[in-house]
């Protein structure tokens, strides 16, 4: 658990002692002085990717839905399903953890994540929903 | 899915939207189509979260096909990781403090302050380049540098002499089987752990007796920070987001560092030794756990009383989220959660259990054997038994592990019937040794 503020009690003691004319001095009377120090954050390092373009229409296009295993993401994607079939009848809908169980899963690497990736390229989607739950 | 050509959209609770966002932004997505459903999602009735599908899914329709990124760039990337900036501030060490707090380059403990000559001193301990990055550390991506490590080091209270620990430490964290990200932004209490064995022990003075995880250990404690450190102010991973840690643990302050008490081991084979590694090398190895438990033992004297009461807290360490008939050498899956386990024993508890167990290889499969409970014990879908089994009930036993290599044991602490059981974090999938090198 990260502590709320522990130095705001000593800045609200410092903005004190600046009203008491001790401009410089903190709550055990030290001095204000010049500091240099080192940035410890990093800049970072991240690789763009352009996301993907939308279909202008659902009709007629294939809808991917994948369930990570957690509690109640296979419910909410099947009342999904359901809503579909009402609002978009052309459409088909895949439910990717009925059709290979072997994607029901957080992934825990890059390399399960590229496979279960590669399973639902292999099913030619126009639209893929995802459920995270919690 | 989106990089490659097909367009998503990704439901998410309101609680972990941050989270969902920070994500992004790491694997180099600006922005996504996200649908916030209220939390939880989980642990509520069908008919609850079937509304929930009813209330999102007019957005989810109109993301389908209208959404537009709200940007197009991550601010921040492109900057060179070396030098460091350097930063000029006027005041007094609780006001420097409190600038760092407020920047997110602290944990809230008051730190040294890394000034450019305490750095240059720290870079004395090691002949890598500061400029060499050995970690893009995520969730936020940011460039580990070497130079970095000193100045964390530092900032951490560790010396010069340090400095090859340090980078050891990092090569075990940084490891893919390691899966930092998950382990430092799941709801869970996970703990970083790292096991230190060879001559460095007595060279720093690294702590493996009395009080291993306590106070007065300056070397484990300087290590235990820095790891938190680059966790949170490199990697980003502060709380509450994007870790989302239910509790938190004060591990997330210093990581948890055992020395081994070589000396103390009735085995004589230190744990890096039983890896392959020589006795003349130093070792760091490491794993992702959850929050450990402790067995206190006076009572039993035969060897196999004790390594009882030792598999009942194995067999219910981390519930819940543990899998039955779990493989080390099998991957994350809901059939395979928590599927190792490190067993620190104190060394009177390691002479009782040598007495009648000479071997490891025998007390690990002897804890293969009894750590089991009820089928009812294990949350759903979480325990899914083989055929092999036939048929059974809820009061069947079921094993938690199958393989001797899923227990491991590490002698360590001072006098005293006591040893701690650290489960590992589920999607951890083994432990990574690497040698210090000098």
């Amino acid at each position: 658990m990260r502590p709320k503020n522990p130095y705001r009690v000593f800045g609200v003691a410092a903005l004190l002692a600046a009203f008491l004319a001790l401009p410089v001095a903190g709550l055990a009377g030290e001095a204000a002085q010049e500091w240099e120090v080192i940035n410890p954050a990093g800049t970072i390092a991240i690789k763009g990717i352009n996301p993907a373009p939308r279909p202008a229409t659902l009709d007629g296009k294939t809808i991917v839905l994948r369930w990570n295993s957690k509690h109640n993401g296979d419910n909410y994607l099947n009342r999904i399903a359901e809503l579909f079939a009402e609002k978009v009848p052309s459409a088909r809908v895949v439910k990717l953890y009925e059709i290979d169980k072997s994607t029901i899963r957080t992934s825990g690497s890059n390399q399960e994540s590229a496979r279960i990736a590669g399973v639902i390229k292999g099913l030619k989607p126009d639209l893929v929903i995802g459920s995270q739950a919690d | 899915m989106e990089e490659l050509g097909i367009p998503t959209i990704t439901v998410t609770t309101n609680a972990f939207l941050s989270l969902s966002r920070a994500t992004l932004t790491s694997i180099g997505l600006p922005d996504m189509a996200l649908v916030e459903a209220a939390h939880p999602m989980g642990m509520v009735s069908l008919e609850e979260i079937r509304a929930q599908a009813d209330k999102t899914f007019p957005e989810v329709l109109k993301l389908a096909t209208q959404w537009k990124p709200a940007r197009t760039e991550i601010p921040g990337v492109g900057k060179p990781p070396y030098p460091a900036e350097r930063v000029r501030f006027k005041g007094t060490y609780e006001a420097l403090n409190t600038m760092f707090y407020d920047r997110n380059w602290s944990l809230g403990l008051p730190i040294l302050p890394p000034t450019p000559e305490a750095v240059a001193a720290m870079l004395k301990g090691t002949s890598r380049k500061p400029e060499e990055v050995v970690w893009v550390v995520p969730p936020r991506m940011g460039q580990l540098t070497v130079e970095l490590v000193a100045a964390l080091g530092y900032m951490a209270g560790a010396r010069p002499e340090h400095m090859p620990l340090l980078l050891a430490a990092v090569k075990v964290l940084s490891h893919p089987d390691f899966d930092w990200r998950g382990a430092t932004t799941t709801t869970g209490c996970s703990v970083p752990v790292l096991v230190i064995n060879g001559p460095i022990l007595d060279e720093l003075g690294v702590g493996y007796s009395t009080g291993v995880l306590g106070g007065r250990q300056p070397v484990n404690i300087a290590l235990g920070v820095f790891v938190n450190l680059v966790g949170d102010i490199v990697g980003g991973s502060i709380q509450p987001d994007p870790d989302k840690s239910t509790h938190g643990t004060r591990a997330d302050l210093a990581a948890v560092v055992f020395g081994e008490n070589e000396k103390a081991n009735p085995w004589k084979q230190s744990y890096a030794v039983e890896k392959g590694f020589k006795p003349t090398e130093s070792v760091v190895s490491g794993f992702a756990a959850y929050n450990g438990n402790n067995n206190t033992d006076h009572s039993s004297v035969k060897s196999t009383e004790l390594l009882n009461t030792l598999a009942i807290g194995i067999t219910g360490a981390a519930s819940g989220v543990t899998s039955c008939f779990t493989r080390y050498d099998k991957g994350y899956g809901n059939d395979n959660k928590v599927k190792y386990v490190f067993v620190f024993l104190g060394p009177e508890h390691a002479d009782t259990i040598y007495r009648e167990f000479p071997t490891k290889k025998a007390v690990q499969e002897y804890f293969v054997k009894k750590c089991a409970a009820p089928y009812w014990t294990y949350a759903p879908t979480l325990c899914t038994p083989p055929k092999e089994l036939g048929p059974y009930h809820e009061n069947t036993m079921m094993p938690r592990f199958t393989q001797a290599e899923q227990i491991h044991i590490v002698v360590t602490g001072g006098p005293g019937k006591q040893s701690l059981i650290f489960p590992s974090f589920p999607t951890n999938n083994r432990v990574v040794s690497v040698v210090v090198e000098k």
